[in-house]
């Protein structure tokens, strides 16, 4: 029993140190700094852009927008910032085109002009506008300006305990002209916080969990596409509108997306899927390595996590047509939640960061941080292609053969998600894929994987082990996420015929002991629950209670009543251990989404499961021994904020 | 000069207590009448002293001229005329616990006292323009009062346990800062009188529009009460009848605590109405809420999950015991029923608990300095959301001296001035802390609200309809936005028809309020007009327009040669100026 505790504590360790170690070898390679921040500035970053002369211009939430000369610290330690313009509504985004800026205000794409050359913005022209209903959530986005100086917009769907489309083109992204001409140009987004072009100049717009959004994703838009949030489609009868779509044939839940966009025009499945709480919560930012300061990676995409303070690297591939492609971790550790990344002229990323109302791993309130290229980089899986028979995996370096070609460090999953109004989804339809071949092909930069059990319309969660150069260094993430829309010509289909429409595997556990969340009044308590303590949720991942006093030994109902928008629960934990559970609930990865997040350790006392956003669960337990219990929302990222102390005297 | 005496310590208890709300968690936008102190003559009052106090169909006072005020014969409007032996007005009304409401309107100079029960005095002094109440206006506009009175408590013998005052004073909307000294009506000294005196000075005033509520202790009590909860929630109430509840009880307090979440709560008991009359109660609930008297439909919310919503209904009832019953399908954990009765202020029949508070958060004012100030976000407006709010502030020109700034909202939709108010600017607490759900600026003065309607329009002639938006496809103006001028402050500029306007505000000489310059590039026979105010009625005065009765000024109209038209427009006066085949530049001041 206490060898079984000691063994549970090393783990924990073990699992701690590990998402330490990682920062650190991420460190070696890619240098963060801090940009200073002077004291008065509450550098709330909305928006980032650089001008012609290579200043930094930050768009607030406060509505201010400051250009930062030097942000590189080249030639002082602390960068001059000078307010250009102020006033604005909640400015999301910030672009910079023939000497002005330009960004959207809730209700309006707005360019801004220092027409007598005293770095102070005197002209602001509303280029274009749109109807707003006064719902927090009708967040507005861009402009991306487009080499042809069109420009792009995007704008949230209002939150009413389910995402609509309250006033026109709500869900929709707009192009813009510079004389304000607007034409709809896609619909099917919910919250479309970031979009980008990659190399080519094709636009990829990013979507974060929610409701008929299972995860995380990058959709490719052309225009006309529908992305897969039916609220959007309201406007589909407005004159311009390019979609036929209709609101109405949308059930509440509709299996998976990949199916149900089969022989559908213009309705988008995602290129790659960012897998909750693995590859971030929320991503926020997308932008193109397209210099050559980006050594192996040149060509593909960076994708922000505003919730994990993270950087995400995403390789794309066109299979008949249409992108497809995988996603990697890159690099963790920024200091808050990252909304907005932008290139500095050295080729070094810029990184705008906030986390107010949405906590993030990064612990700051905000920050501007600047991220630098190695001239050396590390052992990654450069690219990952599908094949006629599998996988080819490129590193950036050579790999030892004989490591690389044995089967067993490699393996791979297939899952997916639902395609459903509820908020959020659980990982589904999980299934082995078998690695049978591992040929190294050329130079040992590539190995050839043939797979059998792939599946169309799922991500393939490949994990390698021991694979390493020549020298004995070793892949500095192990992992990608490679989401099949299409096999390529000549494929054989043998190995794809596993049924996708197999019951679903699990559907969103909760933990896997029972005794730990006890959901009816226990038939050996004689009376009724001694205590009843009723517990909600306040926007800003909170609880509505920080601090709850019980009785040692009384008997406790416990209501929770989620009443935000996202997904939360509520685990009591052993005393001082609120954080590690936090942590462990972090560390389980695609595991966690099936478990609840409800981490298999001793330190979890009593838990709810993870409930939708408004509903309720009532937990019922007995109090243990006095002491001051934690509890948080174990919802990776949730814990940091969103917790209090149970005082049991 | 006028018979005062000093008065005892016990009016130093008479400070003002701020209003402590009863879980009410917004201002009511219906309530049961007032009673109105008629004012056709002075029949309402004790011995009035006919030389100082009389009633008057219409007054006017020049804002300007110390003392000047006219009346005309009419009724409706109380007069005070200073006279050698000036008389309190006393009522023949009696007050216990009492909201009161008035307008008043002073000549320049003018100051005045209310008195309540002889010892509790508010001073009404002329303070347009002052940092201790920023909330007053111009001298010969109408103000309003808002009066919240506590008797004093006494015990069974009589004996005061706690003094009478008021908990609540507001000038024009605006917390009010009473300067009254401690000093009281020489009435009957031996007994506690309950009237309202009004106590002039040496300068006329008007003061019309008194209203009251006086209230009696007794409220409705509930007894006898059962529940049910039942599994689930249902649309319709009836369903319950065929159901098995899965809890049942008997309460003392009415809660959705009572019940469950997503579940429906019956509740079934015995209102005791404690006297005849009107009753108006009021409904807030998160999920389908429905409540009965006596088998009778009374108020439901139509089944919303708007926490924040109120629903009122008004229902006669006699004095007597009558069964109750309440349905709550509880979505959302927010059950509230209020109500108000005949000499029964606004009291709840729910716990405290049983109401679900939006989140507040700590002020966070945005202090402006000596740089005008300028902030988009959503702003209240007649009790909506006005979502295309910028809020402007100008600092107090250096010669002010002691004088506040001057702040308006624009609307950056109809491209018009929304509102004013002297004094400090916004506040930004929601807008700023943690997800500013609700994106307010709050206007830290008493708001002039204006027009939600655009300043220029195309009308087909002179009588057609003001339009509500700008007369376009998309109901916006095309090419519009604004520049900063040098002073810092916006010049709004927007077309319509190729008509293109410049629109500029400032502060008034003075700081008496603002300054517009309206500039109107015309293109030649297009038919445009400008709105320049709308109100229930504009009237002429020296120095320009009494708008809206007597809500503000509009002053100093400059047009050229063009002539401003007065005219109706759905019944209401305004003032529009039509706008010919020249360039040509309006410039006025708004006064309040």
């Amino acid at each position: 029993m206490v060898r079984c505790v000691i063994m549970i504590l090393l783990l924990i360790r073990a699992v701690n140190s590990f998402a330490q170690h990682i920062i650190e070898n991420e460190s070696k390679y890619y240098k963060i700094n801090t940009v200073p921040v002077p004291d008065s500035i509450m550098l709330e970053v909305g928006g980032l852009a650089f001008t012609d002369d290579d200043k930094l211009g930050v768009a607030t939430r406060r509505g201010e927008i400051w250009v930062i000369d030097d942000p590189y610290q080249k030639k002082s330690q602390k960068p001059r910032y000078s307010l250009f313009a102020n006033g604005l509504h909640e400015p999301l985004w910030l672009a910079y085109k023939k000497g002005a800026f330009y960004t959207t205000q809730r209700s309006e794409l707005t360019k801004m002009s220092d027409s007598n050359g005293d770095g102070v913005a005197d002209l602001f022209q509303t280029i274009y506008s749109w109807p707003i209903s006064g719902n927090y959530h009708e967040y507005s986005y861009g402009p991306l300006i487009l080499p042809n100086g069109e420009m792009l917009v995007t704008l949230n769907l209002s939150w009413v305990g389910r995402g609509e489309s309250l006033t026109k083109w709500r869900g929709w992204m707009l192009k813009i002209t510079e004389d304000g001409k607007m034409t709809p140009f896609a619909t099917g987004m919910r919250s479309p916080a970031a979009f980008g072009l990659n190399a080519s100049g094709d636009v990829f717009v990013a979507e974060n969990q929610g409701d008929w959004i299972g995860s995380g994703r990058i959709t490719h838009l052309n225009a006309g596409d529908f992305a897969g949030h039916p609220a959007g489609l309201k406007w589909t009868a407005e004159p311009g509108s390019p979609i036929d779509l209709k609101r109405s044939s949308f059930a509440d839940s509709i299996g998976i997306m990949y199916d149900y966009a089969q022989g559908k025009s213009h309705f988008k499945v995602p290129a790659i899927w960012f897998p909750h709480t693995v590859m971030g919560i929320s991503t926020s930012a997308i932008v193109s390595m397209d210099s050559d300061e980006a050594g192996p990676f040149k060509g593909q995409l960076l994708v922000g996590d505003q919730g994990h303070s993270k950087i995400m690297r995403a390789f794309l591939e066109k299979v008949n047509g249409q992108y497809q492609g995988a996603c990697f971790p890159f690099r963790e550790g920024f200091a808050s939640g990252i909304l907005r990344m932008a290139w500095g002229s050295d080729h070094s990323l810029f990184v705008g960061m906030t986390s107010r109302g949405w906590a993030s791993t990064g612990k700051d309130l905000f920050g501007l941080q600047r991220m630098t290229f190695p001239k050396q980089f590390p052992l990654e899986i450069k690219a990952m292609r599908i094949t006629t028979t599998g996988f080819e995996l490129e590193f950036t370096k050579p790999v030892n053969k004989t490591i690389a070609s044995a089967t067993e460090n490699y393996k791979m999953t297939g899952f997916t998600y639902s395609y459903r109004k509820k908020y959020g989804s659980p990982v589904i339809n999980s299934g082995d894929c078998n690695v049978s071949k591992a040929e190294i092909l050329a130079d040992g930069t590539k190995v050839k994987l043939t797979v059998n059990g792939l599946r169309a319309g799922y991500i393939h969660e490949l994990k390698i082990a021991n694979v390493a150069t020549q020298d004995g260094e070793k892949l500095l993430h192990p992992e990608a996420y490679y989401t099949i829309n299409a096999f390529p010509p000549g494929t054989d289909h043998t190995h794809h015929d596993m049924a996708h429409t197999q019951a679903a595997t699990a559907t969103g556990g909760c933990g896997n002991d029972p005794s730990k969340s006890v959901h009816e009044q226990p038939a050996d308590w004689k009376t009724e629950a001694g205590v009843t303590i009723i517990m909600g949720t306040k926007p800003g991942l909170k609880f509505d209670k920080e601090i709850l006093e019980v009785k040692a030994g009384s008997k406790v109902k416990l209501v929770f009543n989620n009443n935000d928008d996202m997904l939360h629960n509520l685990v009591i934990t052993a005393p001082g251990k609120g954080e590690e559970v936090g942590q462990n609930a972090m560390d389980m990865g695609l595991n966690g989404t099936n478990a609840g997040y409800i981490p298999d350790s001793k330190s979890v006392l009593f838990h709810t499961c993870l409930i939708q956003p408004e509903t309720s669960q009532t937990i019922y337990f007995t109090a243990p021994k006095a002491g001051d219990y934690p509890f948080i929302c174990s919802f990776p990222g949730h814990s940091f904020v969103m917790k209090g102390i149970m005082k049991v005297r | 000069m006028m018979p005062i005496r000093q008065l005892s310590k016990k009016l130093v208890a008479c400070v003002l207590i701020f209003y402590a709300p009863l879980t009410l968690a917004q201002n009511d936008s219906q309530s049961l009448p007032f009673d109105t102190l008629k004012l056709d003559n002075l029949d309402q009052f004790i011995n009035p002293n006919t030389k100082n106090w009389q009633v008057a169909g219409n007054v006017a006072a020049d804002r300007k001229q110390i003392g000047s005020f006219n009346d005309i014969k009419g009724k409706g409007i109380l007069v005070y005329k200073p006279a050698k032996q000036s008389l309190p007005l006393i009522s023949k009304a009696e007050f216990g616990d009492a909201d009161i409401e008035l307008d008043f309107l002073l000549s320049k100079g003018a100051s005045f006292e209310i008195s309540l029960h002889g010892r509790c005095n508010i001073k009404i002094t002329d303070d347009w323009m002052k940092k201790a109440n920023p909330g007053a206006k111009a001298p010969g506009l109408w103000q309003h009062l808002t009066i919240r009175f506590r008797a004093a408590d006494l015990d069974k013998n009589g004996k005061e346990t706690k003094s009478a005052r008021f908990e609540k004073i507001l000038l024009n909307g605006h917390e009010f800062e009473n300067n009254a000294g401690q000093q009281a009506v020489n009435l009957s000294p031996k007994t506690i009188n309950k009237s309202l005196a009004i106590i002039g000075n040496a300068l006329p005033f008007a003061v019309r529009n008194v209203q009251f509520k006086t209230y009696q202790k007794d409220l409705i009590h509930i007894s006898a009460t059962n529940f049910k909860v039942y599994n689930g929630l249902h649309k319709n109430p009836d369903t319950l009848a065929s159901l098995q509840p899965k809890r049942t009880g008997v309460t003392d307090t009415l809660s959705h605590l009572v019940g469950d979440r997503k579940s429906q709560l019956l509740m079934e008991g015995t209102l005791d109405i404690p006297r005849d009359g009107d009753y108006l109660f009021k409904m807030i609930a998160g999920g389908g809420a429905w409540f009965y008297i006596d088998g009778k439909h009374i108020i439901d919310n139509r089944g919303t999950r708007d926490f924040e919503r109120a629903f009122y209904a008004k229902h006669t009832l006699k004095k007597g015991k009558y069964p109750f019953k309440i349905v709550y399908s509880n979505s959302d954990e927010c059950l509230v029923l209020h109500y108000e009765g005949p000499q029964i202020p606004w009291r709840s029949l729910t716990t405290p608990a049983s109401m679900r508070v939006s989140e507040r958060f700590e002020p966070l004012e945005y202090e402006v300095k000596n740089k005008p100030a300028i902030q988009r976000g959503f702003m209240m407006h007649r009790n909506k959301i006005n979502p295309y709010t910028a809020s402007v502030s100008i600092p107090p020109l250096a010669s002010a001296g002691e004088k506040t700034g001057n702040n308006y909202a624009y609307d950056m939709k109809r491209y018009n001035v929304l509102s004013a108010w002297h004094g400090r600017f916004i506040d930004v607490s929601n807008m700023w802390t943690e997800r500013g759900e609700k994106q307010l600026e709050i206007p830290l003065g008493a708001k002039l609200e204006l027009l939600q309607k655009p300043l220029l329009a195309i009308l087909s002639s002179p009588e057609a309809s003001w339009p509500d938006s700008a007369q376009t496809a998309e109901g916006v103006f095309p090419k519009r936005g604004y520049r900063l001028a040098n002073s810092g402050l916006p010049v709004y500029f927007y077309t319509l028809n190729e008509t293109s306007i410049e629109d500029y505000l400032s502060s008034a000489p003075q700081n008496e309020g603002l300054t517009r310059e309206v500039k109107i590039t015309p293109n030649a026979g297009k038919g445009a007009y400008l709105l320049l105010a709308e109100g229930r009625t504009i009237e002429q005065t020296t120095h320009g327009y009494a708008v809206d009765d007597k809500n503000y000024f509009i002053e100093n109209l400059q047009a050229g040669s063009v002539k401003p038209i007065l005219r109706r427009d759905n019944g209401r006066h305004q003032l529009i100026i039509p706008i010919q085949n020249e360039p040509l530049t309006i410039k006025y001041d708004i006064i309040w």
